[in-house]
């Protein structure tokens, strides 16, 4: 073999070791991309079952309430009415975070009413269900931050090298964050030295 | 067939018979396969503890990772408290909170213990709930480890692998194949035989039973798998958020649970990094000494010459050191071309002068051998090269009766330098000792030998240590123990220990000398 065939084999082969990392590179963003966007509907699908389980209680607990502290509709009405926007099927991420917040600010506004009639208080199913009510608030909260790390995690892989290039050429957006409300921030306190 | 031969021919046939059996008892007990459920963040309406959670997950196994998954959870739980400074995860704090638990599982209390020990009131840095003495963790750890496992039975998720009317049995059964064994020597006759005999047996029995206690572990119930089975779900869907296993102790603030669950599933990478209730890092260990919380570095020399020596045995190295100085020097002086038989080669004449020769290189090989293996390697190749340089082929130059070659001046010099480091050593641990306040971080053993010890001690003067050597075992001391040592700094050698505070990692090796816990 001559000089200019070992020169031209040399060169093909690099080439070839560049194009096949390129490729290998290319496949394996794709790959974290299409797994992270399956985390984040898998995250989002456990955020919805758990709106739904509260949508669920809502009217018992209303309906509950509604037996002792009858003077208060303009209240249920409130809470009925916020529960029908949140289970829209046709809302967004952020609008459906709005609605739901709004949900438990009624909600909120709800429970707080009760403690002024002492019966409904007493009355063990509604103390069931505020129990269960306060149950299924966690585990949305829980949920909340799973889609939102999920988010965290497909959002950056968009925006990094070379991930970035990846998703352009793919159909991969941004996902948007499922807000808490102005309530759930302010519970969680982080204290440093 | 003789009667030995027959004996012989039954124990093997017996301990045939009795690892069948044995085998088929570990078949017949195996764990069952885990089924994983589905990817899920729900717990479950009243999940078992992390600590039980790890020792699922580790297939009954182990409990890895179940200390430091609780004391996560007696964060989550507010009877704990974790505070991160700054960026770095490392600097992590560990604080007793207002919210004192009421009922504790045992587990539970042992890590809160232990954490109380470490942080006071004042709170720790969370790499200091790591013990300092290997057996000490050692003992703690299985003790936790009886404690969750007792409460995983409890719960029916666990169970004995071996009952102990079955472990009894195979136990008893080991006795016939050991028996015959012996009586197979026995039967050979003489007193040799007696003792060859018993010896026979009790190997026999020996090996058969620790091949027994290897298998008296802890297996599956069926409860035990189908929640394993649910964990396993829990762990995919805590592994499939990437952020997740990055978070660090701190995070167990917004968090809660999860972070211990993750921890206990080993899932959460960098907090599992930061706690340790393991020995920790020898080379890095927090000390509270002084009333500050800091990261002492510790060096334990390896290249130190004269190291934990005393003052005779300075004084031997310097004459050894001397006398191979000398000897080389006259070997130099003495030899002359009349050694040689004509061909080049010694003859045999002189051959005791070149053993003395040997004699001096093997002193001064054994010599370096004190400063390190690199420097006993050095001598030793270059002994082996000017010994085929004279032995074989000796030149002119080596006979012409002008005394050393450049080579040996080398070595005559620096053999004579070390005589005279070992004797200035030597001078100064004749001087009255210093004395240093302090408490005990480590106590390491040096290399394969038994003694000196590395002793670590933190005076609280500054971030770094050298170790002492300590040329005993610890007697009344411990890690954590208050010491004021009388010691030699020039040779690192401990002379006087006076213990001012025995410490609690003392007590707690009096309270649990030897534990005894499967």
């Amino acid at each position: 073999m001559d000089t200019m065939g070992v020169v031209v084999g040399a060169v093909g082969a690099v080439i070839a070791i560049v194009v096949v990392g390129l490729v290998w590179t290319v496949v394996r963003s794709y790959n974290r991309l299409i797994r992270l966007r399956n985390q984040t509907r898998a995250s989002w699908a456990q955020i919805d079952v758990q709106l739904k389980r509260r949508h669920d209680l809502i009217p018992n607990l209303v309906e509950t309430a509604a037996e002792y502290a009858a003077h208060e509709r303009g209240t249920f009405e409130a809470v009925t009415t916020a529960r029908g926007a949140a289970a829209s099927p046709d809302l967004g991420t952020a609008e459906r975070a709005e609605a739901e917040n709004a949900l438990s600010s009624t909600l909120a506004r709800l429970l707080v009413t009760a403690e002024s009639y002492p019966e409904l208080k007493a009355s063990q199913t509604f103390l069931r269900l505020q129990s269960e009510l306060a149950g299924a608030e966690d585990k949305i909260a829980y949920a909340r931050q799973f889609y939102n790390a999920a988010v965290q995690s497909y959002n950056t892989a968009q925006e990094s090298f070379p991930g970035n290039l990846v998703a352009g050429l793919s159909e991969h957006a941004r996902q948007e964050y499922f807000e808490a409300g102005a309530e759930s921030r302010e519970s969680v306190q982080v204290r440093f030295r | 067939m003789s009667v030995s031969a027959e004996f012989g021919a039954g124990g093997a046939a017996a301990v045939v018979l009795w690892l069948l059996a044995f085998g088929l008892v570990l078949l017949a007990t195996r764990n069952g396969t885990v089924q994983a459920g589905p990817a899920t963040q729900e717990l479950g309406d009243s999940p078992e503890p992390p600590a039980v959670v790890s020792l699922l997950a580790n297939g009954w196994r182990s409990t890895a990772h179940a200390a430091e998954s609780t004391l996560l959870d007696l964060a989550a739980r507010g009877h704990l408290e974790l505070r991160q400074a700054g960026e770095n995860p490392a600097d992590t704090t560990v604080h007793l909170t207002d919210n004192a638990p009421t009922v504790l599982r045992p587990y539970e209390h042992r890590v809160l213990a232990r954490v109380t020990a470490q942080a006071g009131t004042d709170g720790a840095p969370i790499g200091a709930v790591a013990f300092r003495a290997a057996k000490q963790a050692a003992t703690w750890n299985r003790l936790l480890r009886r404690e969750i496992v007792a409460e995983a039975r409890q719960r029916g998720l666990s169970r004995p692998r071996i009952g102990s009317a079955l472990g009894t049995t195979l136990m008893a059964a080991a006795v016939v194949p050991a028996v015959l064994f012996g009586l197979a020597l026995l039967t050979i006759g003489g007193s040799h035989g007696i003792r060859a005999g018993l010896l026979a047996g009790a190997v026999t029995f020996i090996v058969l039973v620790f091949l027994l206690a290897t298998a008296v572990t802890e297996r599956a119930t069926p409860a035990g798998l189908d929640r394993a089975g649910h964990w396993a779900g829990v762990r995919q869907w805590l592994e499939a958020h990437e952020s997740f296993t990055q978070l660090p102790p701190a995070a167990v603030t917004v968090w809660e649970r999860y972070l211990a669950y993750g921890a206990a599933l080993d899932v959460t990478v960098r907090v599992n990094q930061l706690l340790d209730f393991g020995t920790g890092n020898r080379r890095r260990v927090w000390s509270g000494y002084g009333g500050t919380w800091r990261e002492v570095r510790i060096r334990y020399p390896r290249v130190w010459p004269g190291y934990g020596a005393t003052n005779r045995g300075l004084l031997q190295r310097a004459l050894a050191a001397a006398v191979v100085s000398g000897g080389l020097a006259l070997f130099a002086e003495l030899r002359q071309q009349s050694w040689t038989d004509g061909g080049g080669t010694l003859g045999t004449g002189h051959a005791v002068l070149a053993l003395g020769w040997m004699v001096l290189a093997w002193l001064g090989i054994a010599l370096a051998g004190r400063f390190s293996r690199l420097t006993a390697g050095l001598v030793f190749f270059a002994g082996a090269f000017a010994n085929g340089a004279l032995g074989d082929r000796i030149g002119d130059r080596a006979l012409d009766g002008s005394g050393p070659l450049l080579g040996e001046w080398v070595a005559i010099g620096v053999f004579a330098a070390v005589a005279g480091f070992y004797l200035a050593l030597a001078v100064l641990d004749s001087r009255p000792g210093v004395t240093i306040t302090g408490e005990v971080l480590r106590i390491e053993s040096r290399y394969n030998e038994k003694w000196p010890n590395f002793l670590a001690v933190d005076d609280g003067s500054a971030d770094r240590t050298v170790a002492w050597a300590l040329p005993g075992p610890p007697s009344g001391f411990a890690t954590g123990s208050t010491v004021r040592l009388t010691v030699t700094p020039s040779t690192r050698r401990v002379r006087v220990v006076q213990v001012l505070a025995l410490g609690a990692d003392y007590k707690a090796q009096q309270r649990e000398p030897n534990s005894t816990i499967s």
